[in-house]
């Protein structure tokens, strides 16, 4: 059998037997750049534009990617390949695991997760052993299906039911259908948002993970036998069964059947892939494209160059790469920018079996428009380069050395290297003495368990020896390396805010930890931290309130990426976990031409073409199950960018804080977008869901884009140079236990320099003599510490797990100055059926200090107290305990630790009812106090929540389901700054949803929420600060086929009567930067410039929690309501021949009001209707028409103040199949009243336009290698009384008519037999520019264009093209009757554009 | 009083870490809790009788003695006597084969078992959505060759869902203790068979000039790594007998649609074709029936006269007295 012949087998394999079990293909995103493929036994590596193709030795069945190593699970092992130098290792039976058949594999920050069908491996990064998991360790059984990372918890898919690994206490904890799970054998878990899907044999089990509630749909709902497609659209979640494709709203659980399933020619579903535009699906008989706006559905045929369509087994959507894979060993690929099909066979391009490889990446990515006329560069050009090198070499099976480094030049205007990424690694063999050897960029030191220290970020080297053995009894390890990151730590109290700022920029991702009220977060489900800018925001309101203690841990980057450099398209995009843990999924897609536009938009494309556009980026970003759009478009100048944003200004919108050019789009259905105007550019940004953390999210992404030069622009420096060298030597006498000393050597380089504060006013002192702030200089560190640890395990009762770990260290600072101290620690931690649990403490004496930073709120560490447990008297039963205590030295005004002991302490019990049948209820109560010799205060907090389908009451089983969700809290907070009761503050949060179903067919929805801030003032009476509340409601039923009404109603309220100072003043103390812990030399430091003020630690200090000063000032109160209804009519549902046809009308009003003091200050009115009707048949005639009507009031009078009508026409006519002429005929009219300050004050002076256009567009297949696409405009645009500004300030009057007209002609070349190796186009366009009247411009322009896409392979991937612009202008100089020369601006531009990738 | 749930799903039960026995019968978990010196003791027809018990008291037959002359037919048969596929194999399970395709030899010469017979059984697992089926050998002569010359290539290539994987290095096997062992401790067994659900043994029926026959417990030595020492280095009808213990098939069938009667067990022999095959769960017992096949080496054989059957009828592999088993004879 030849090797191509197997691996056809295998995919062969795939298609027969995999549907049932796992996603096909199995894929994952690569941090770095594109996607990991699984195809039968080979796995693949994805990118814009090469697939590289590796032999996997069996069958694949899922993937993950952590960081720079890719595991794949095999039916044959685990492979762990390293992305960078290609080497594959295999991890087998030999090494623990419990069987060769693993089905799923996922990891978190410790270990990576083998799922198996005898079993679930552990296997330990650090030291690389494993530890098999089964039903006796509480695994439901042992016959595992999946794995899935979800926070901090990893969950299993069992054929008994589910079950996660907390890493808390170290132990499993099942779920099955005694606790609601739909059916028992469960085949694959999705996350959606904070809540885990399972896809059970009954059907898909919906199960919200904090609370533990199960909500089912079951397979019955859709008639269908088996789910084989489950995709995850923001909150929208796509699934294709046996019986046709249906949409599940999880924000309203409305279960609806694809509208236009009878345009589809089979009910199996075999694939669905989304993207904002489109909606890619496949299905056993066609492969199709869904228009999310249009509702067109597109067939592709042999027209597109797509070669087979029928018996398709899965889909990839890899940003504008859609690849539908069939079962032998082929993929037809589609490229969006290109409108083509091309094929692709999986052979193998890649042999990972050889002893020694190695690979060299490059890339230049260059485009640099130059100015004939004004001869020089443009300044927004950009010309980047980045490459790998990396080797790999196999001494053995088991013994492997790889090696890789990364280099990413800057750009034109900042030469240098942006960043270097360097890592080397040998793993050695478990006989061997050598096991481990590594050079890094970013190494972790860490040990084991963490005791005194958490994780130290260093650029080094690590080695270990070890007794040969898969359990050594004894080994060494040495680290060394100079300190790569600083730990900080921050505490805020205060009013609570969208954003919070932390006390430094270029935070390490993924290296922070965020507690409030002493509880431990999650990151991407509770919070956010955009890490650049080092800012911190919770995803639901009801994490935190106005009284919460807020502490944050983390690790600042000393090393971040350098400048940017001039702001391109790409540069805006955020990178890789720079906005929380959000990362770019799928290609960057930039386009340049007309064509790509309407590809990726299609019918969205004319309003930015008709306002100068110039080119757009496209890029995906997903954190976890969520996916943000971002799209940029570069419009060629300001005018025009603010033209479109004004243009799209939506009815219902809500202003982003600190910026003035950015909105958030409230008035859609079930997704959140926001749009922004900087500089030439136009931002959009897509997130289709719409709750609180996709609110949250987007909000973010928009303030990173727009500030990311000034965030990500700059260089943090190096603050500190320091080095450390540590060792540890460890023996293990018995099973479970080692014991360990160790020792760490620490030094600065080069003594501090820290600003002198003035103990008045806690500002910098300055030297008046030289103007300069006061400088303080400390000796250089020399810390040597000593540290002895053990740790024992055992099993515990039936299947439990006590582990107890004891350290005791000694600390000796031989700077001048430094002090000796000492310092122990321990914990017992016990995992069991009925119990699990963590106690911990932590003890040190003054004089201690600590490798990374011991600092407090109130100034560095005594001691520390922590107990966690949770027991259950019976498994429905789980009840929680929490203490946490704190206490430290307080440190004086000038940052010296003073005797004196402050303490926080934070202490709470919860008990959660989670029986079926019964409300899912828990019950907690918890309180906090901070206690120092400046203030005190003591907050108590109560909090209720109730979840229960009240469809279970006897009774009501005529309703389908009626769930309701109720959440209250009350805090209350007593201050005495002065030792003597000053305030009490009061914070009352609700919130009740209830989704009801009477039927499967609808579904109704509410969501109230509400949050009552309260000052208790001196006549001891409660005074409303804040009074904020929101209504969200809609409704939708399918009850009539083919019929879909929805209404939908949102309000917001605010009633604020906080002074602006109250509300803006952020609070919260910083740990010293720049020291090692607070012991002697550790002077305070103000954080950074350009933070909120009120962060410094002086400054702070004596700000206690709650809403700050609170000052009586008039009320301010704003409501934003919305309101809208749509139709949809689908009469195919009626009659199979009428399945083309989709008519949607909508009516929707926005409201907008604000009130001070009683008295409106603001009115905003829009009442908007619209309508798309579809006959979208892809046969001889498509059909597409679009109609918006728009009225805006305002002011006091409500009078109008501008109107909009526009109708969109697309006609597309196919004489013969592959060649359609569409033609578009779209009016427009915008009636609106001039700016009256430009008018002389005339509130009724109306100017309007009136824009005709007519596109006729022919595409032409002539044959395999030429296609044709020409293209005729005609546009006339009517202007009336349009009062504008000149350059120079002045008003100007337009009244004209403009005519533009002209051809276009693309030429497509194809010259090889095949289609994606090699792509040549040349492109060519003249307009006319004439008209008449004031304000009329009389120009010509044209256009040339050539390019090409090369692939050699996956060797070499060229996209270059060349374009030539020209304007020239007719009426030179100044037209009569004009101020100034701003009708027509002579254009001679020449743009070179290259993209090479080259991977040997 | 029994239950007959346990027989529903023939379940996998490990004892976990490196000396997991992997048992895929439903009875033998009564028999993990029994130890060997209990068994040998003389609780032999205690213990038998609850386990046979369960058998009968589902009605389901020891052995399925199907008579015909097209393999996939007589393989449906099989199935459909001993109450479907589904009683062996549940959706999702990762199921292994092992045929006999060790000889280079072609099919006619009796010294592997019909490619027909196991492309009918691999279809019938993922027709029960098997997650995987893999079919194991380890070859005595060169592994492509031995499937290519026995015709198992041709016919699997019709089905490339199942995969076929030939055992060809150490590091393809498993140390593993074999718990209750008399002459055999320990053996290096295939990996992928004990990483198996459900495995289902599917021998020729063949003459063996040192074992006497080779059918469903000679045919395990095609997964172990060290098969010389059998041969040199034990009691080689213990060691077999032994390989028992460790290796425990769902389900044994000897194709007996061809039989090699002399000259075994590669042949080229005298060779006979008894269109007919021997099914059953318990190994043992299965054997034991399997020797009224045919006249191998010229003899009509019984338990007595093939010690590793015999050995292993003691070791609590399955009744060997064929007088005292439930057969079903169908013809397909």
């Amino acid at each position: 059998m030849t090797r191509r012949a197997a691996i056809a087998a295998a995919l062969l394999a795939c298609a027969y037997a995999a549907p049932a079990w796992a996603r096909i293909p199995p894929l994952a995103v690569d941090p770095v750049e594109g996607m990991w493929i699984g195809g039968g036994e080979v796995f693949i590596y994805q990118t814009q534009g090469r697939w590289s193709v590796f032999p996997a030795g069996a069958n694949v069945n899922k993937m993950t990617v952590d960081a720079q190593i890719v595991w794949v699970a095999t039916d044959d092992g685990v492979i762990r390949f390293d992305s960078q130098s290609r080497r594959a290792t295999r991890i087998t039976m030999d090494d623990g695991l419990p069987s060769q058949v693993v089905t799923a594999v996922a990891f978190d920050d410790q270990f990576v997760w083998f799922a198996t069908n005898k079993g679930v491996a552990r296997y330990r990064k650090l030291d690389r052993t494993i530890r098999v998991y089964t039903e006796k360790d509480g695994l439901p059984s042992k016959v595992v299906n999946d794995a899935l990372t979800v926070g901090r918890q990893v969950w299993f898919a069992t054929r008994e039911g589910i079950a996660y690994y907390s890493p808390e206490v170290d132990g499993l904890r099942g779920f099955g259908e005694a606790d609601g799970l739909a059916g028992a054998d469960v085949a694959e878990l999705y996350q959606v948002a904070d809540e885990l899907w399972c896809r059970t044999d009954a059907g898909l089990s919906r199960f919200r993970i904090v609370q533990r509630v199960f909500t089912n749909f079951s397979l019955a709902m859709m008639k269908a036998q088996q789910v084989r497609v489950f995709t995850v659209d923001g909150t929208t979640l796509w699934i294709g069964t046996d019986n046709g494709l249906f949409t599940l709203n999880d924000a309203d659980d409305s279960l609806l059947r694809f509208p236009q399933q009878g345009a589809l020619h089979s009910l199996n579903i075999t694939g669905v892939e989304v993207d904002p535009s489109y909606v890619y699906i496949t299905t056993d008989k066609e492969v199709a494209q869904y228009n999310r706006l249009t509702q067109f559905i597109r067939f592709f045929t042999i027209t597109d160059n797509l070669t087979r369509q029928d018996g398709s087994i899965g889909t990839v959507l890899n940003g504008t790469q859609w690849a539908v894979m069939f079962d032998d060993s082929t993929a037809q690929v589609y490229d969006v920018n290109l409108d083509h099909f091309v094929e692709r066979k999986l052979g193998l391009t890649e042999n990972n079996e050889r002893k020694t490889t190695g690979h060299i990446f490059g890339r230049v990515n260059s485009q640099t428009p130059y100015d004939f006329k004004a001869h020089q560069f443009d300044p927004n050009r950009y010309d980047t380069a980045d490459g790998n090198l990396s080797f790999g070499h196999s001494f053995s099976d088991d013994r492997n050395l790889s090696a890789s480094a990364r280099l990413d030049y800057g750009t034109l205007e900042t030469k240098g290297i942006r960043t270097l990424q360097y890592n080397g690694e040998y793993m050695g063999a478990q006989s061997d003495v050598l096991r481990d050897a590594r050079v890094q960029d970013q190494l972790k030191y860490q040990t084991v368990e963490e005791g005194l220290d958490r994780p130290l970020l260093l650029q080094g080297a690590y080695a270990k020896v070890a007794t040969p053995g898969a359990e050594p009894k004894a080994s060494l390890a040495v680290t060394g390396g100079f300190r790569r990151g600083e730990l900080v730590r921050d505490f805020i109290t205060g009013p609570r805010q969208t954003t919070y700022q932390l006390s430094r920029k270029y935070i390490v991702p993924a290296s922070e930890r965020v507690y409030v009220d002493g509880v431990q977060l999650t990151s991407g489900t509770d919070y956010t931290i955009v890490y650049t800018a080092g800012q911190l925001s919770f995803l639901t309101p009801e994490t935190i309130d106005d009284l919460s203690v807020i502490w944050v841990e983390y690790e600042a980057d000393l090393m971040p990426v350098k400048n940017l450099g001039s702001l391109s398209l790409l540069d805006l995009l955020p990178a890789d976990n720079e906005v929380g843990t959000w990362v770019q999924t799928g290609g960057v897609s930039l386009i340049t031409d007309q064509t790509g536009l309407y590809n990726r938009i299609d019918g969205a494309a004319p309003k930015y073409i008709d306002r100068g556009w110039v080119s757009s980026v496209y890029v995906n970003y997903s954190q976890g199950s969520r996916t943000i759009q971002v799209a940029i478009h570069d419009m060629g100048n300001q005018t025009y960018a603010q033209a479109i944003y004004n243009f799209a200004l939506p009815a219902a919108r809500m202003d982003i804080p600190g910026l003035s050019n950015a909105v958030v789009d409230m008035g859609l259905t079930s997704a959140y977008a926001a749009y922004a105007f900087l500089d030439h550019f136009y931002i959009e940004i897509n997130i289709s869901a719409k709750d609180d953390p996709s609110l949250t999210s987007i909000k973010l992404f928009m303030n990173e884009i727009v500030n990311r030069k000034s965030q990500a622009g700059a260089n943090s420096g190096d603050p500190f140079k320091q080095w450390m060298v540590a060792a540890r030597a460890a023996t293990s006498p018995v099973h479970g236990m080692e014991v360990g000393v160790r020792a760490v050597d620490m030094q600065n380089t080069g003594g501090q320099r820290t600003p002198v504060l003035d103990p008045l006013t806690g500002q910098p002192m300055i030297d008046p003599s030289t103007g300069a702030p006061v400088q303080k200089a400390t000796p250089p560190l020399r810390l040597l510490t000593g540290a002895a640890d053990a740790r024992y395990q055992r099993g515990f009762g039936q299947g439990g797990l006590l582990t107890g770990y004891g350290e005791f260290a000694g600390s000796d600072r031989l700077d001048a100055g430094g002090s000796n101290g000492w310092a122990g620690t321990g914990f017992v931690r016990l995992s069991s059926s009925k119990l699990e649990g963590i106690v911990s403490g932590r003890k040190e004496s003054q004089g201690f200090t600590a490798l990374g930073n011991d600092s407090t709120r109130f100034g560095k560490l005594d001691d520390e107290l922590r107990v966690s447990a949770t027991g259950y008297p019976v498994a429905w039963l789980p009840t929680t305990v929490f203490f946490d205590r704190q206490r430290s030295w307080v440190e004086d005004a000038g940052g010296n630790v003073s005797d004196n002991i402050g303490t926080i302490q934070h202490a709470m019990a919860r008990v959660q009812l989670n029986k079926k049948g019964l409300p899912m209820t828990s019950l907690q109560l918890s309180s906090a106090i901070l206690d120092n010799p400046n203030f005190k205060t003591n907050r108590v907090q109560a909090v209720g929540q109730m979840d229960y389908d009240l469809a279970q009451i006897p009774g009501l089983g005529f309703i389908k389901r009626f769930t309701v969700r109720g959440l209250y809290s009350i805090s209350q907070a007593e201050t005495d700054p002065t030792g003597k009761a000053s305030y009490l503050d009061r914070v009352q949060q609700s919130r009740l949803e209830g989704r009801f179903s009477p039927t499967n067919t609808e579904s109704i929805y509410a969501l109230f929420r509400s949050r009552l801030l309260e000052r208790e003032d001196p006549s001891e009476s409660f005074v409303r600060s804040v009074l904020h509340w929101e209504l969200y409601s809609g409704a939708k039923s399918t009850i009539i086929p083919g019929i879909v009404p929805t209404v939908n109603y949102t309000a917001i309220y605010d009633d604020n009567r906080l002074s602006t100072q109250s509300t803006s003043t952020s609070t919260g103390t910083s740990t010293p930067a720049g020291t090692v812990g607070s012991a002697a030399g550790g002077t305070p430091v103000l954080a950074p410039t350009g933070l909120a003020t009120g962060m410094g630690p002086n400054a702070t200090a004596m700000t206690p929690v709650g809403p700050g000063i609170v000052t009586l000032v008039p009320p301010t109160r704003t409501i934003q309501a919305t309101i809208g209804g749509g139709l949809g009519i689908y009469p195919g549902q009626w009659a199979k021949l009428l399945s083309p046809a989709a008519i949607q009308p909508t009516v929707s009003i926005a409201d907008n009001e604000t009130a001070v003091d009683k008295e409106k200050t603001q009115y905003n009115r829009i009442y908007r209707f619209d309508n798309r009707a579809v006959w979208a048949s892809g046969a001889k005639l498509d059909l597409e028409l679009y109609q918006l009507h728009q009225v805006s009031v305002t002011a006091q009078d409500h009078h109008e103040n501008a109107i909009q009508t526009l109708l969109q026409n697309r006609i597309v006519y196919r004489p013969v199949y592959y060649s359609p002429i569409t033609l578009r005929l779209n009016y427009q009219d915008t009636r609106s009243l001039n700016d009256a300050t430009l008018v002389g004050g005339a509130t009724d002076s109306w100017a309007d336009q009136i824009l005709y256009q007519g596109v006729l567009q022919w595409l032409m297949r002539w044959n395999r290698v030429l296609t044709t696409l020409s293209t005729y405009t005609f546009d006339i645009t009517d202007t009336s009384n349009f009062v504008s500004k000149d350059p120079n300030g002045l008003p100007i009057t337009y009244d004209n008519r403009q005519y533009q007209t002209g051809p276009e002609i693309e030429f497509r070349f194809y010259p090889l037999q095949e289609a994606a190796a090699l792509y040549l186009y040349e492109r060519d366009g003249v307009f006319r520019w004439f008209g008449h009247g004031q304000g009329a411009s009389s120009s010509i322009s044209y256009y040339v264009a050539v390019g090409s896409i090369w692939r050699l392979g996956d060797k070499v991937y060229l996209d270059g093209g060349v374009q030539y612009d020209a304007l020239h202008c007719l009426l030179p100089g100044c037209p009569a009757g004009y101020t100034s020369t701003m009708a027509c601006a002579t254009v001679s531009r020449i743009t070179p554009r290259l993209y090479l990738t080259v991977n040997l | 009083m029994v239950n007959a749930s346990l027989l529903v799903r023939p379940r996998s039960v490990g004892s976990g870490g490196n000396t997991a026995v992997t048992r895929f019968h439903t009875e033998e978990q009564s028999m993990t809790a029994i130890s060997r010196r209990t068994f040998v003791g003389g609780s032999l027809a205690a213990v038998a009788a609850l386990r046979y018990g369960r058998a009968f008291a589902a009605g389901e037959p020891d052995i399925v003695d199907v008579q015909g002359s097209d393999p996939q037919k007589m393989i449906a048969a099989v199935f459909a006597a001993l109450g479907g596929i589904g009683k062996f194999v549940k959706k999702g399970d990762f199921v292994v084969i092992k045929p006999n395709a060790a000889f280079a030899n072609p099919a006619e010469w009796g010294s592997t078992t019909h490619p027909q017979t196991v492309l009918a059984v691999a279809k019938a697992c993922l027709d029960a959505k098997a997650k995987g089926v893999m079919i194991l050998e380890f070859p005595q002569a060169k592994g492509e060759m031995c499937l290519k010359r026995c015709g198992l290539m041709e016919a699997m290539a019709t089905l490339p869902a199942a995969k076929v994987k030939l055992l060809v290095a150490a590091s393809d096997f498993q140390k593993t203790e074999v718990k209750g062992g008399v002459s055999l401790k320990t053996a290096d067994v295939a990996k992928n068979l004990l990483s198996a659900d459900v495995f289902i043994n599917l021998p020729a029926a063949k003459a063996h000039y040192q074992a006497g026959v080779s059918l469903g417990l000679k045919n395990h030595m095609g997964l172990v790594f060290d098969r010389q020492i059998f041969h040199t280095g034990l009691d080689l009808h213990q060691a077999i007998a032994d390989l028992g213990l460790v290796i425990r098939p769902s389900l044994t069938i000897i194709d007996g649609t061809r039989a090699l009667l002399t000259n075994g067990p590669a042949g080229p022999g005298d060779t006979a074709t008894p269109g007919r095959m021997v099914a059953g769960r318990r190994i043992a017992s299965v054997d034991a029936y399997g020797l009224t096949l045919a006249k191998f080496n010229n003899k009509n054989m019984t338990p007595a006269d093939v010690r590793h059957i015999e050995l292993a009828g003691k070791l609590g592999l399955g009744e060997i007295d064929i007088a005292k088993l439930k057969v079903k004879k169908v013809s397909a």
